[in-house]
């Protein structure tokens, strides 16, 4: 039975590498994204190469949680820090030195209107001057710059705002701390979560580090001004469907490039794609075994177990995952770009992260082109950027009621799910901003303005609707 | 002490429906997604009745019409998610292959987990208000009771969480059964009998909430709720006075509900499709392998 199983899968891998090379120029040419629609399943014109719906739905549903529960675990993470430290602070104005118009409630509604949008304008032409930038220097093969800039970002993030909200949990806690103890733990803290990033380190720790990187980034994003924050969502959800979709964007170049380059891994001098390449290796050895979990060293991706069943049929399902690669890397840019100002720290972070998603989702998507058969890599692929707006958002919503949290967060998992299930069904490229921050604005405003005070009116006479 | 009685409001609300959750949503991520759907469609039901509340005002002075409104808008989303989760298990169902019964939603199931969407959407929205100020110093009293607020909240919290899983499971598995039902009016009087019982239901619930005295409410809601749970487990197993034969039949179909396993024996035009092409596979790829051995 093995045997007749594993001449089988062979025939099937060869039939499947010379259809993706063919259907992947067809498509990069003529756009037609195929799709089996219920009716040609009906009348049986589904064509006995393709994915059944019933595999899609199959490798959707082992996917979504593993994509959700970071997600729900940095949302909640935000809140509680938020809810903690950094409620009862009067505002600072922490971006004033870098805002070009400073919010004030002096200032009419339009005009408060027009200067925020002027900030978040702004933010986005300096994202995309900073992407192409990136994007340049990767191609002429400038990757120590970038992964020089990885590391200090991360470096920097970890000690420096993590020492920030130390100490606002601490003031909060009304607790004392010395400085020799937070300088040994905060660096100790720093250090072991650059090396876990970009360099080797085990898979748990990896996601725990860049959640509380996101959490971090996030409750620092949070003291922006109001009306910048929601402009400024709102022009990334934007930027991000139009540089994903678009057919000529920067996304499109990167790739290319990858592809160009010609090696395995896209030329990239990372320790951490050595260690990729290395468990890869590995995987590889254990499959033929049809044993082990296969770790990888993805943001958002976890173990996957593979059972001798899964594996024969989720083989075949390698194209869900290219096509999340590059919705990550989309994220990862606007995120970078979204604190970048001229000459500010965080700009720096921010590319950083950019630049490890990219780089690392190439890996896989070189990977899976050249060995599709060999990697099991199951589990879509979420960039940090998309944690950090979530996150944004929740942040907003928590600043004023459980119920618009508790609101705005299923809207964001939902949003989240859906885009998830078009990725599934469509095997494209797709943001995953827009979605979920659609949904939660909408329900942010609408649960904070209205909700609340129906349901104050209501537990007075302790109704239940 | 008021850590305590946070600790009490939260176990409270939230214990039945966390071990259903535990029980089945959890372990199966389908459901999870479906649980997820349900979640967000009944807070679209609520934010609808909370713009209806903000744009006409001068009809709230009674807390009836908010009731009336939230319960028309309620039981619409209800019965439209079941249209969805119809569509859905129909289109997965179908095309599931004999191997992969794992990518099959077993309508119960996926019933049970709509449910548990609506009910914690309803709890989250309704309670938490009331359940973080249960942290804080203080006490609120309820209007004709000696009971705190917050206590009664989340009793009513819970009681409402489970009637709204009996609801959807009511509806669902009625709805379902009512389209093969065709010459025989009688029966689908019944049926159209229990999905009206369990919309009364819904809206003497809330109703009953207006009462003053706390301990009639309570003790009105609890007997609501071992009726209309009572009805829902008999609707689902069906298991009393010969009424199982009937029920049966109507569960095995096309797409089976997934009590009776005598469906998976049977094979589908879609499969034996599947399995020819499946031959000419492995014959055009032996041919292939002997013309290239040939070359």
């Amino acid at each position: 039975m093995s045997s007749q199983n594993e001449s089988e899968e062979k025939k099937k891998k060869t039939k499947k590498r010379t259809n993706k090379k063919q259907n992947h120029k067809q498509k990069n040419k003529t756009k037609d994204v195929e799709f089996n629609t219920r009716y040609e399943i009906q009348e049986g014109k589904r064509e006995p190469g393709k994915e059944d719906l019933d595999y899609i739905v199959a490798v959707y549903t082992k996917q979504l949680r593993k994509v959700l529960i970071p997600v729900a675990v940095t949302m909640l993470l935000v809140v509680l820090v938020i809810r903690t430290a950094y409620k009862d602070k009067p505002e600072e104005g922490a971006f004033n030195d870098i805002m070009v118009y400073n919010e004030s409630d002096e200032d009419s509604a339009g005009f408060r209107f027009g200067g925020a949008l002027l900030n978040a304008v702004i933010v986005i032409a300096v994202i995309l001057v900073v992407t192409l930038i990136m994007v340049c220097l990767y191609m002429k093969g400038f990757d120590w710059i970038l992964v020089g800039w990885v590391i200090f970002s991360v470096f920097i993030i970890l000690t420096f705002y993590g020492l920030l909200t130390w100490l606002e949990i601490f003031q909060y806690l009304n607790k004392s701390l010395d400085w020799i103890s937070a300088l040994i733990v905060i660096l100790n803290f720093g250090v072991a979560g650059t090396i876990t990033i970009t360099w080797k380190g085990a898979k748990i720790i990896n996601q725990i580090y860049l959640i509380i990187i996101s959490v971090l980034f996030a409750a620092i994003l949070s003291t922006l001004p109001e009306y910048t924050t929601w402009i400024l969502l709102v022009l990334l959800a934007i930027y991000d469907l139009v540089v994903v979709l678009s057919p000529k964007g920067p996304l499109k170049m990167l790739v290319e490039t990858a592809e160009k380059k010609g090696k395995p891994i896209p030329g990239l001098i990372y320790s951490s794609m050595v260690w990729f390449m290395s468990t890869l290796e590995k995987s590889k050895a254990k499959k033929k075994r049809k044993n082990k979990k296969k770790n990888e060293k993805k943001k958002t991706s976890s173990s996957s177990e593979s059972n001798t069943t899964e594996s024969d049929d989720l083989l075949q399902n390698n194209k869900l995952l290219n096509s999340n690669s590059s919705e990550s890397e989309e994220n990862l840019i606007n995120e970078d770009d979204e604190i970048v100002k001229e000459e500010s720290e965080e700009n720096e972070k921010s590319k950083t992260k950019i630049k490890i998603s990219k780089k690392k989702k190439k890996t896989t998507k070189k990977k899976k082109d050249d060995n599709s058969s060999a990697l099991l890599d199951h589990s879509p692929k979420l960039g940090l950027g998309d944690f950090i707006f979530y996150s944004l958002l929740i942040s907003k919503a928590a600043y004023q009621d459980y119920t618009t949290v508790f609101t705005c967060f299923v809207a964001i998992l939902m949003g989240l799910s859906l885009t998830l299930f078009f990725l599934a069904l469509l095997q494209k490229a797709l943001p995953a901003l827009p979605l979920s921050i659609f949904f939660g604005i909408i329900f942010f405003f609408i649960t904070s303005n209205v909700l609340v005070p129906m349901n104050s009116l209501v537990f007075q006479d302790h109704v239940f609707l | 002490m008021s850590v305590i009685r946070f600790l009490g409001c939260l176990f409270i609300t939230y214990a039945p429906l966390f071990v259903l959750i535990c029980q089945y949503v959890l372990l199966d991520a389908k459901l999870l997604i479906i649980a997820l759907s349900s979640c967000f469609f009944w807070m679209i039901s609520i934010l609808f009745t909370s713009l209806i509340w903000l744009a006409v005002p001068p009809l709230y002075e009674t807390n009836i019409w908010i009731i009336i409104v939230s319960f028309v808008c309620q039981e619409i989303i209800r019965y439209l998610f079941f249209r969805l989760l119809l569509l859905l298990e129909r289109t997965i169902n179908y095309h599931s292959r004999l191997g992969q019964r794992q990518s099959e939603i077993h309508y119960i199931k996926g019933s049970l987990a709509s449910g548990l969407g609506f009910g914690v959407g309803y709890v989250l929205v309704m309670n938490t208000g009331l359940l973080t100020k249960a942290a804080g110093p203080g006490d609120l009293e309820a209007s004709g009771c000696s009971m705190s607020l917050f206590v009664l909240n989340s009793f009513n919290a819970q009681i409402f969480g489970l009637l709204n899983v009996a609801w959807t499971m009511i509806m669902f598995i009625v709805l379902k059964q009512y389209k093969y039902k065709y010459g025989q009016t009688r029966e689908k009087q019944i049926l159209k009998l229990k999905v009206i019982v369990s919309l009364v239901s819904h809206f003497a619930a809330s109703c009953i909430t207006m009462i003053d005295n706390c301990a009639v409410t309570l003790t009105l809601l609890y007997l609501l709720l071992i009726c209309i749970c009572v009805l829902a487990v008999y609707i689902t197993f069906g298991h009393i006075k010969g009424k199982k034969d009937e029920f049966s039949t109507i569960i095995q179909d096309r797409i089976p509900l997934g009590l009776n396993d005598s469906n998976s024996d049977k094979k589908s035009k879609h499969e034996n499709e599947k399995e020819k092409v499946k031959e000419k596979k492995d014959s055009s790829s032996s041919t292939t392998a002997s013309s290239s051995e040939s070359n």
